[in-house]
């Protein structure tokens, strides 16, 4: 069975050693028609996905949905209205770390491996090489992407996520580091963001980011160990800035700050992202660097607005 | 009767003295205790959407407003006499009923500031959320950030619980920001919200396990330890609040002639979160309004049009206004879903050796933690139960949930009640309604 989720904290060691094929949904076209069900101001991610989800982008036959965000939460109900023959699992996973909304966790996973496999010293034994399997791969891949620039990192790393496919780096040209070095971070980015890409390293050099889709998908590795350790990883480990408190996030971002010896940041997020839009002034804040906010909904009308906005943080 | 607010003025010089100095709040002797104040002290004070509303003339209700806006002015004497400040934000009724179980605690929620912008007509707290870069295409709660750095509203809080989960983005994002500017000098707790699903009994166990955390910390605040025995009377007196206020509801929303506005209901309805902050008085207060409504039933009284149509309206309205268009208009509300569906439930205690069970049962039934589909459930529910002709749904632009739910509701209530449904924007704060916004309500009332 073909299962499509998004969300970083999706636990895909698991999905496959539950035989299933997850296929990581990073939208590369965008469709005009959407659901009745959005109303204007609903997450424009969300809309183009299930634009994409109806107009067949990938085969799947199911799709994962985790309750980080509301949006996440609810669209499942939608996708129930309108693509009826999608399997839609969803699953709830905590906002804050508190230890007994885990143990919730622990049993909605518990409930949704069975509908698989009820032999979970099989699933153990599975998701252990499925762990080593895909932590190798991830190192393997760090190595080939680090000294890339950013938009080469992407396109790889959003091809590993659809094919497991790792290019060999000799056919690859590191990155220069010839402008000012920023950090670049914000909502889910898919190719449909990649123009903002040109426009900033006009000005300045994306040495790091925080994108679920580009580095931080990559940045941690689940430990070979039971469902529990395993579940609890994803649980307690993996930074968002959705998590509440949401400290965590802003310290693995110090930490890219300072080893990448980063001066300025670039927010870019979606419209109607509240997770990341209502951020800004405590990215100033706590990492003490100037930010500068962009915004979009994947059309290209502020095209010109933005790259003047960028040319003056530039020179601010 | 229901009167403009300079009538209301005039009513309020024939009120005795003794009258006005019965009214003590937090069960005080004190002159400084006193709530019931002219009508046009709150507009003095700022609150001049006051001037555009209308109001029942009764001693009773009169109360109830002195209450509702004498809570900061409460908030402070609180402070001052030496009771514990405990702010709680995003559950909307599942912990208050814990903190008045103790003798020296008050339980407030900043959320509710989310309607002073429009009591006020005032942008000044907006003004304060955009320095902070608070996008605009969000809820309007994010005035409640601004009334943390404003420190007018309320005193500091002694502790401020902070519940995120099966909830809004919105909110969530402005208690976050609270977080950050108190986490080094005030303890901030985080309570998680499950969300609502088939199988409940893992979503209980984990609320039950967050309130025992919040009474021991609330405990260590107070210091005074609660047993089980004072927390199943403080549920006890929260059941009576509640009770009464759904026999309230019953009352008006079945009754021929409107018995009391939809205004006065909406500040009733939103007592039973936090009591505006005074558990005993605001017992009394509805228990005044409740004998008020059934000798008005008994005389046949009201103060509408008995010709106005039933309506069942979703989403509280930010902006009061609405409420008394609609009724001007030839409409009366008898349902509401105002989204806090949790503090209206009568806890069970009766079903569970243990209370802090019964608490998260009966905060299982909030509006927001579910399918929209079980939302619609319960505004189908009011709609047949008080024979409504029509909804009207409220929305702000850029809530998280509106985006998503509205027009589930509207597929679910059209096909399930068989009702129309109109979808209407509340926009920021302003002393007039838009002329398109006023002339959808006026078709879809002729239309009904």
């Amino acid at each position: 069975m073909r299962i499509g989720y998004f969300c970083l904290y999706t636990p895909i060691e698991l999905l496959k050693a539950l035989s299933l094929k997850p296929i990581r949904l990073i939208p590369s076209q965008k469709f005009d028609l959407t659901s009745k069900y959005f109303r204007y101001d609903a997450c424009p991610f969300l809309k183009n996905l299930f634009s994409n989800l109806i107009n067949k982008s990938w085969k799947t036959d199911g799709i994962f949905l985790l309750s980080l965000c509301d949006g996440q939460r609810r669209l499942g109900e939608i996708l129930k209205r309108e693509i009826p023959n999608l399997k839609v699992y969803e699953i709830y996973f905590p906002r804050t770390y508190n230890f007994s909304a885990f143990k919730l966790y622990y049993e909605e996973m518990l409930n949704f491996i069975k509908t698989f496999e009820k032999d979970l010293n099989l699933i153990n034994k599975r998701l252990k090489e499925e762990v080593k399997i895909l932590n190798q791969k991830k190192k393997d891949l760090i190595k080939v992407v680090n000294n890339l620039n950013f938009l080469d990192k992407a396109e790889i790393i959003k091809n590993f996520w659809e094919t497991g496919e790792i290019p060999s780096l000799n056919f690859l040209k590191p990155r220069i580091i010839e402008k000012e070095k920023i950090l670049l971070l914000g909502s889910y980015f898919t190719p449909l963001d990649w123009g903002i890409i040109s426009m900033i390293e006009k000005y300045f050099t994306i040495v790091a980011d925080s994108f679920c889709t580009v580095s931080r998908g990559i940045d941690f590795y689940p430990p070979v160990s039971n469902l529990k350790n395993y579940l609890f990883f994803y649980f307690s480990k993996i930074p968002c800035i959705l998590r509440r408190p949401n400290r965590n996030f802003y310290n693995y971002l110090k930490r890219k700050i300072r080893k990448y010896e980063i001066k300025k940041i670039i927010l870019y997020s979606l419209k109607f992202c509240d997770n990341f839009s209502f951020e800004k002034e405590s990215l100033k804040s706590f990492l003490r660097l100037p930010v500068l906010n962009i915004e979009s909904d994947y059309s290209e009308v502020n095209t010109l607005q933005m790259e003047t906005r960028i040319a003056a943080f530039y020179e601010s | 009767m229901r009167v403009d607010f300079s009538t209301w003025n005039e009513l309020f010089q024939n009120i005795p003295e003794r009258i006005i100095k019965r009214y003590k709040y937090y069960k005080r002797k004190e002159d400084w205790a006193r709530y019931l104040s002219p009508p046009q002290t709150f507009a003095i004070y700022g609150m001049r959407h006051l001037m555009s509303l209308k109001f029942d003339s009764s001693l009773e209700c009169l109360r109830l407003w002195g209450f509702v806006f004498n809570e900061t002015e409460r908030l402070f004497r609180a402070k001052q006499i030496n009771k514990k400040i405990i702010a709680v934000m995003g559950d909307l009724g599942g912990i208050p009923p814990i903190i008045y179980s103790f003798k020296s605690l008050i339980g407030f929620y900043p959320d509710c500031l989310w309607w002073q912008p429009f009591f006020s007509e005032n942008y000044n707290l907006f003004e304060i959320t955009a320095k902070a870069s608070f996008p605009e295409t969000s809820c309007y709660s994010r005035v409640v950030y601004a009334t943390f750095l404003k420190k007018a509203y309320f005193p500091k809080p002694d502790l401020i619980i902070a519940s995120t989960g099966a909830s809004c983005d919105d909110y969530s994002c402005v208690m976050q920001k609270i977080n950050n500017l108190f986490y080094k000098n005030t303890q901030f707790i985080w309570l998680e919200i499950p969300p609502r699903k088939e199988k409940r009994e893992g979503a209980i166990k984990l609320l039950k396990e967050n309130y025992q955390k919040v009474a021991k910390i609330l405990s260590e605040i107070a210091e005074e330890k609660l047993t089980m025995e004072k927390l199943i009377l403080g549920i006890k007196r929260v059941n009576l609040i509640r009770r009464n206020y759904q026999k309230l509801k019953e009352l008006v929303g079945r009754s021929e002639i409107a018995p009391l506005g939809s205004l006065e209901m909406l500040l009733l309805e939103f007592g039973n979160l936090h009591f505006y902050s005074d558990i005993f008085e605001w017992q009394k207060i509805l228990l005044g309004i409740l004998n008020l409504v059934k000798k008005r039933i008994k005389n046949n009284e009201g103060v509408l049009n008995k010709e106005n149509k039933k309506i069942v309206w979703a989403t509280p309205p930010a902006d009061p206004l609405y409420l008394i268009y609609l009724e001007d208009n030839g409409a009366r509300i008898v349902g509401s879903e105002y989204i806090i569906n949790q503090a209206l439930q009568i806890i069970p205690i009766e079903k569970y050796k243990n209370p802090f069970f019964a608490l998260a049962e009966s905060y299982l039934s909030a509006s927001l933690i579910g399918k929209t589909k079980e939302r619609a459930e319960l505004i189908i529910k009011e709609i047949k139960k008080y024979q409504a002709k029509g909804v009207i749904i409220s929305q702000i632009f850029g809530a998280s949930h509106c985006a998503y739910e509205t027009e589930i509701l509207k597929e679910e209530i059209e096909e399930k009640a068989r009702v129309p449904v109109l979808i209407i924007d509340i926009p920021h704060p302003s002393s007039e309604i838009p002329l398109q916004t006023k002339t959808r309500i006026n078709a879809f009332i002729e239309n009904l």
